[in-house]
């Protein structure tokens, strides 16, 4: 394996010089979490908090979310979903978590439009209610 | 609302008592049915959806193991039911070994072609 220093949109190829352009990573999720079969406690109750909440079949942003389940995430001390840049985490695991055995736990949209027709930018996440609440009542069993 | 370390508990009993209904548990038939009764009662206190013991699985035998092959006709032996369901997930298993050693062996032998440079094919604009 030859270590490549990337300083820009393409890199050259260590054995013949070619040079080969580069592609952002362009899949939805954390890549990390597609392969999870379980998931843990905290997962679980954020779900369910989620699926309680207002929030439950609609499109939110992160942000929005964050701020609706702050005070349910501070009572049960869940740690990893306090702050707003692990929490932003926490969603992303939720959209590819167990992706390689079923379906995804959160729908993630980029953008939507509104009744008038304005595209509204997001990115736009949705709880995937059947497939949640099947997981939930499995005790967090994705596969 | 139950305190944290109520609800913690619950989950990890949730997790617990669905092992037990794992067929490789080892447990009998009574501490089965017992797990089912408890997990009802973890659903019920979690406010969860109950799961329906009697409501009959959908879909064919076999079909929650693997997606692919399953017969429409399904079986009253539950013993033939349980063998197909492992058999098709082991055909599954190894159809997606046999994928993997074909993908691997055409980037073999599309690196043998490129004198084994180990860089992906040039591209087709030119990218200076």
């Amino acid at each position: 394996m030859h270590p490549v220093l990337v300083t820009s949109d393409a890199i050259r190829c260590p054995g013949c010089r070619k040079k080969i352009r580069l592609v952002q990573h362009k899949s939805v999720g954390a890549a990390y979490a597609r392969k999870w079969r379980s998931l843990n406690v905290q997962r679980l109750e954020f779900l369910k908090f989620w699926l309680d909440s207002d929030f439950y079949n609609s499109y939110v942003t992160k942000s929005m979310l964050h701020k609706k389940l702050l005070p349910r995430i501070k009572k049960q001390k869940m740690n990893g979903f306090v702050k707003p840049m692990p929490f932003a985490a926490r969603v992303s695991e939720m959209v590819s978590a167990g992706t390689d055995y079923k379906d995804a736990l959160v729908l993630k949209d980029t953008t939507l439009v509104t009744y008038s027709g304005d595209p509204m930018r997001g990115p736009f996440y949705k709880l995937n209610v059947k497939r949640v609440k099947s997981v939930l009542k499995k005790a967090g069993k994705l596969d | 609302m139950t305190s944290k370390e109520e609800r913690d508990q619950l989950w990890k009993d949730l997790k617990a008592s669905w092992a037990v209904l794992k067929r490789d548990s080892g447990a009998d038939e009574v501490a089965k049915g017992k797990a089912k009764e408890k997990i009802n009662e973890i659903q019920d206190a979690l406010k969860l959806d109950k799961t329906d013991w009697n409501q009959p699985r959908s879909g064919p035998p076999g079909s929650h193991l693997t997606k692919a092959g399953a017969s429409p006709n399904p079986s009253n032996n539950a013993l033939v039911e349980k063998i197909l369901g492992t058999v098709l997930d082991m055909k599954r298993e190894l159809n997606e070994d046999l994928v993997k050693i074909n993908q691997k062996l055409t980037t073999l032998e599309g690196k043998v072609s490129e004198g084994m440079c180990n860089c992906a094919p040039p591209a087709d604009k030119p990218l200076d």
